[in-house]
């Protein structure tokens, strides 16, 4: 019973967030000086005919009936139509997505394992120079804009070197895997394609590291400072006095407990993800929802935007419900 | 006999920005198979420091020790390795904290606690060990110890965990038990209780206990020798009664008159001053700016141990008037 009980809580929460962030952005857009229609249509247009396609489009009611029929749209899975592509901004989304989510989970993966990893070397060898060596890689990684560190890698790793691909998803010459999921790693497995597997994995990596590496360094100065604060607790000095190896102390006792305050963390990084792929994939031309926006906003394309905030605002509230729903399996004090 | 565990001359220091603080200057502990010893002091006296140099548990970076010896067994623990000592430690020498509350791992439960440690010191399979943290644990007396092995920590009071880790403690054979305020955290019913069983376990198992206090009454309770510990020194030791009774030390006598008495009418009185910084003891005996009786000597020299009678040592100056 409570269970159900605090599942419709839960969602109840879910509906009043997205409320808001649909409110918000809906108004954000409408305030800002631009006329979609003339967009359109071009400087040359006639007054009638922008006066026909703004009524048409629906711009020429009061904004607050304007987001009225938008909110009676979104409550049947209508995102509106696309005023740049003239498709529904739902599936074109959705053709977007699977490319982004597949970026956000591999930088997502490389922050969490080599964030944490990073945290419980540097928390393990407190104050020498492993201790050091990660603090520096830590501090580059919050302070470097990423645009900046995204050209770099793109200069040394693509055109200087040549090792690595800097633009799109798969080589040119190769034929995407079936689409199965619409993440070509994982449909290249399941579908044996390995030619498309490897292009894949080497299109993925400096995208990865460069949407991830902010993010990776956040982990690994939480997880440290946890870790630290952990090893100080007197269950770990019990530990040691009954002769549990050091390295087990470490991996078994302390990292479980440091775990609690970075899982908050990874879940709200997910949501800096999905907005940090924005800019990831501009740089390496990244077929994905980023990239779409970008067009869709030099456009003024309203429903677009709107569309792509309401996606990634739902996402990163369901997370976040996945994150409250981890803390009672990672802390016994916690009850779900 | 042969000392189950023999300090001698251990001096500790610990590095700061200001200097060594000398924490342990030179003390010497004898403790005996199956006995159980009292070491009390004030905060900072150097007790807590001494069991941990025992296992091996100094900050090494921080602290040195610069002289002495710890046998253990007839054999030295200075200078063993870290693995040498996870060897030792909780299956040898084990150690009780002074608070139950946090001394377990709040993500795990007590019965995976208590077999991590069989599993690995006495190398039993799961199902063994499973079988012997519940026996361990109806030793402590514990009720339905099949229930308590599924709880975790947050669930029992802090009686019940300090049973449980004194199981912990014993449940590998420890010869030693190194109990480092055990019963401080604990009200004063649960307290008797714990000194109680460990005192009943420990004569049942015959385990040597080193038990770390500054409560006089439980060492009268538990204990058949007892050391008082002064700033990194023992002052006095000998069997309980006669130190308690007939105290030799200054500092012993004005510890047993800082006892509160409801039946005496005279004010309880304290002693004067404070614990001398360590960075710059004080010459000689580290008592003597405390001390009513000083003389010269005193003020110059460090007091050695000498007996004043069968087992009963003390550490002061004075002593050599009354011969």
């Amino acid at each position: 019973m409570s269970g159900l009980k605090s599942a419709v809580k839960r969602m109840s929460q879910l509906l009043i967030v997205l409320l808001g962030v649909s409110l918000v952005t809906f108004l954000v857009s409408h305030v800002v000086p631009g006329d979609p229609a003339r967009m359109l249509l071009g400087q040359r247009a006639d007054a009638q005919t922008l006066e026909n396609l703004r009524h048409v489009m629906g711009l020429d009611k009061p904004v607050w009936l304007q987001y009225f029929d938008y909110l009676g749209g979104l409550l049947q899975g209508d995102l509106g139509i696309s005023i740049r592509t003239q498709r529904p901004v739902l599936s074109e989304l959705l053709t977007y997505f699977p490319a982004t989510i597949e970026l956000t989970l591999f930088a997502m993966g490389f922050a969490v394992i080599s964030g944490v990893g990073l945290g419980l070397l540097s928390a393990a060898y407190r104050d020498t120079p492993i201790d050091h060596g990660t603090r520096v890689l830590a501090i580059l990684g919050v302070s470097t804009p990423l645009f900046w560190l995204g050209l770099m890698v793109l200069l040394l790793f693509y055109k200087h070197l040549g090792w690595l691909p800097g633009s799109g998803r798969l080589d040119s010459f190769i034929n995407p895997p079936t689409q199965i999921t619409g993440l070509y790693v994982l449909d290249s497995i399941l579908t044996g394609d390995w030619v498309a597997l490897k292009s894949s994995i080497l299109h993925l990596i400096l995208p990865t590291i460069c949407l991830g590496y902010i993010q990776l360094a956040t982990i690994a100065r939480l997880v440290r400072a946890s870790m630290i604060e952990v090893l100080e607790q007197d269950y770990i000095k019990t530990a040691l006095s009954n002769g549990i190896p050091r390295y087990r102390i470490i991996y078994r006792h302390a990292l479980r407990n440091a775990l609690i305050p970075t899982v908050t963390l990874i879940g709200l990084t997910f949501g800096e993800l999905l907005g940090g792929a924005i800019l990831t994939e501009t740089i390496f031309t990244w077929p994905g929802m980023g990239k779409y926006v970008v067009d869709s906003i030099s456009f003024l394309d309203f429903p677009a935007i709107m569309g792509f905030t309401i996606l990634v605002a739902t996402i990163y509230v369901i997370i976040n419900m996945v994150v409250d729903l981890l803390y009672p399996i990672l802390d016994p004090q916690i009850k779900g | 006999m042969e000392p189950l565990l023999k300090i001698s001359d251990l001096h500790v220091g610990f590095l700061s920005y200001a200097g060594v603080a000398r924490v342990l200057n030179g003390i010497d502990i004898e403790l005996f198979p199956g006995e159980f010893l009292g070491l009390v002091g004030e905060s900072g006296s150097g007790k807590s420091l001494t069991a941990n140099a025992v296992l091996g548990l100094l900050p090494a970076r921080s602290a040195v020790i610069s002289k002495g010896s710890i046998m253990f067994e007839g054999k030295e623990l200075i200078g063993r390795s870290e693995k040498e000592f996870q060897g030792l430690r909780g299956k040898k020498i084990s150690m009780v904290f002074q608070e139950p509350m946090n001394a377990l791992n709040p993500s795990y439960k007590i019965g995976k606690q208590m077999v991590e440690i069989l599993k690995l010191h006495k190398g039993l399979s799961n199902k063994e060990a499973k079988a012997e943290a519940v026996r361990w644990l109806t030793q402590v007396h514990i009720q339905n110890p099949e229930k308590v092995v599924k709880e975790y920590p947050y669930e029992l009071s802090g009686g019940m965990r300090q049973r449980v880790l004194l199981a912990m403690a014993l449940s590998c054979g420890s010869q030693l038990l190194l109990a480092d305020e055990p019963t401080t955290a604990l009200d004063v019913t649960i307290q008797a209780q714990i000194l109680r069983l460990m005192k009943e376990t420990a004569d049942q198992l015959g385990t040597s206990v080193l038990l770390i206090t500054h409560d006089l009454a439980v060492v009268a309770q538990t204990c058949q020798r007892v050391a008082v510990m002064y700033c990194g020194n023992i002052v006095e030791s000998g069997p309980v009664t006669k130190v308690l009774r007939e105290p030799r030390h200054p500092y012993t006598k004005a510890l047993l008159k800082a006892l509160p008495n409801p039946d005496s009418e005279t004010e309880l009185q304290s002693i004067p001053g404070s614990v001398p910084n360590l960075l710059s003891p004080p010459a000689g005996c580290r008592f003597h700016p405390r001390c009513d009786l000083v003389k010269k000597t005193c003020r110059e020299l460090r007091p050695q141990l000498t007996t004043v009678s069968e087992n009963h040592y003390v550490a002061c100056w004075r002593e050599e008037d009354h011969v």
